[in-house]
């Protein structure tokens, strides 16, 4: 008997060291591994790939931002990470040079904007989504001084925002001190003045219990607001902040 | 073939009980919406009895088996717009509340002010009258010309008043009686230098003491403490009640009040000519932001 009943079938060329140790990829991935180092040398699934890249490092960044990064420190990064790709551009530019074709330009010039888009106009319209939207400033007031005011009296209301918008929306409350006293707040006004702002110095005065809007102008993170009370003789009134928002 | 037909309109029986039910649960819900008020049993027909102050000349003074003044026409004024008969009672301040909360008192019409603790307990409907604060002395007396004059004086004001909780200067002493006409017998018997309460009240005593030994006078002036607002109690939670008297007093004040308060405190027109209406009328307004209830 011989061995050509099952014959040994010839190592495949430039495997010999895979042969030698008996390890050999199972068919279906090493197809696959084929394919994918085939696909290597398309010039499309490299830009595809650069592309990912980018789109992950541009919406990393924009992350960061909207979470209170320091917008120099993200911009700083995100500008290494993209003068690194630029960077990279020319070595596979290089390629041209050994005889193999371009892989940019044409598509990898794409691949730069085309991020910047998939990136930029989802953060824009949040962003615009975002500062629509007006900011709660309800509980964050503070009046000084703390206690019951009478009429002409005036009273400082401040607050600090991270968020600034041109616009405060406020409404104030006036309660009476001494619920024995006879009915005095309904009669009561306000007058609400902005020492800064674009509104500066332009007092309004409306009945108490009104919507007083006022123009802060952009920018404004410190909100110090004056309010004086107009009551009846001897209407002891305490007075606070029921609503405020800071809208466009 | 058997074909089963249905008259137009109608429907499977299950499906027309549940169409039934559907309608007759809407019925209900708007049937009760629609007559929250109107089922409400009304405290104002027939006779009804209010709780009044029948010692305050020029608002309620009961004599010769009459009762005369402002409070009296009011009441008047509104038992013709809504249809009942008004019987006073004598109440003084301190048991007003309890006068509604037991009901011994359908109204309370009684020089009565509103402020906020008392509206924990009774509702409101007012104001029907303005005014502030001031001393009534003797008309020979010349020791009270401003307010830093009330330092060190004897006052007397009625307990259960929110003149009785007012500031004054410090030093003043302060002698608090159940009703004003003892305050003004002190006055006139000179065991105290002034009254302090509301001013138009005052003039009715004013007007009132004219013509005696001892005639009096309000201190021109020489105010404290705060605007007081009279307003008609009623018990809490009689809504439909409450927006009949403010529907009723809003048309007496445009229509009765400056022909009543002439007739019935000449004092205080006397007092103020030309302004009288001003200090003293509630803008018909006012009934908005200062009853319990809105009509």
């Amino acid at each position: 008997m011989t061995d050509d009943a099952n014959p040994v079938p010839p190592d495949p060329p430039g495997d010999a060291a895979a042969s030698g140790t008996s390890l050999r990829l199972p068919a279906w991935l090493s197809g696959r591994a084929v394919r994918f180092r085939d696909a290597l040398t398309d010039d499309r699934l490299l830009a595809l790939l650069i592309l990912v890249d980018l789109v992950t490092l541009l919406t990393s960044a924009s992350i960061w931002l909207a979470l209170g990064g320091d917008a120099g420190v993200v911009g700083v990064t995100a500008g290494a990470l993209l003068a690194f790709v630029a960077a990279m551009l020319p070595l596979i530019r290089r390629r041209d040079a050994e005889g193999e074709r371009p892989l940019w330009p044409p598509l990898i010039l794409v691949v730069i904007p085309l991020a910047v888009l998939i990136v930029g106009l989802p953060a824009w319209g949040v962003r615009v989504y975002l500062d629509s939207r007006p900011v709660d400033m309800s509980h964050r007031f503070t009046l000084s001084p703390e206690r019951a005011v009478e009429n002409g009296d005036t009273v400082v209301a401040s607050a600090h925002t991270d968020d600034p918008h041109p616009r405060l929306t406020i409404r104030f409350a006036v309660t009476q001190h001494n619920l024995s006293d006879p009915t005095c707040a309904p009669g009561s006004k306000l007058t609400v003045t902005l020492p800064t702002g674009a509104g500066q110095d332009l007092p309004q005065t409306r009945a108490a219990d009104e919507t007083f809007v006022l123009d802060l102008g952009e920018g404004m993170k410190d909100i110090r607001l004056t309010v004086r009370l107009i009551a009846e003789q001897n209407c002891a009134l305490d007075l606070s902040v029921t609503s405020a928002h800071l809208n466009e | 073939m058997i074909h089963t037909t249905h008259a137009p309109g109608s429907g499977r029986p299950g499906v027309r009980r549940l169409v039934r039910t559907v309608a007759a649960l809407l019925l209900i819900t708007v049937t009760a919406c629609v007559s929250d008020d109107k089922d409400e049993e009304s405290g104002l027909r027939d006779t009804v009895f209010i709780g009044g102050k029948t010692d305050q000349p020029g608002f309620n003074l009961h004599a010769a088996h009459t009762d005369r003044g402002l409070e009296v026409d009011l009441a008047n004024y509104l038992g013709g717009e809504i249809g009942f008969h008004p019987k006073f009672h004598d109440v003084i301040s301190a048991n007003r509340e309890q006068e509604l909360k037991e009901g011994s008192s359908a109204l309370i019409i009684a020089t009565y002010s509103i402020a906020p603790d008392r509206e924990r307990n009774v509702d409101f409907v007012g104001p029907y009258l303005v005014t502030g604060q001031g001393f009534l002395i003797r008309e020979d007396y010349q020791g009270l010309k401003t307010e830093k004059d009330v330092a060190g004086k004897e006052i007397c004001t009625v307990d259960g008043s929110t003149s009785a909780e007012a500031e004054l200067p410090r030093g003043t002493t302060r002698q608090k009686v159940a009703d004003y006409s003892t305050c003004v017998r002190k006055l006139q018997r000179g065991a105290i230098d002034a009254v302090f309460t509301d001013e138009a009240l005052l003039y009715g005593f004013v007007e009132q003491q004219k013509n005696s030994k001892v005639p009096l006078k309000v201190a021109p002036g020489v105010t404290a403490g705060q605007i007081n607002r009279y307003g008609i109690g009623l018990p809490k939670g009689h809504t439909a009640d409450c927006k009949s008297l403010v529907r009723a007093l809003r048309t007496y004040l445009t229509e009765e009040w400056a022909a009543d308060v002439q007739a019935q405190l000449p004092a205080l027109v006397h007092a103020y000519p030309g302004d009288w209406e001003n200090r003293f009328r509630p803008d018909p307004e006012d009934l908005d932001h200062y009853s319990s209830c809105n009509a």
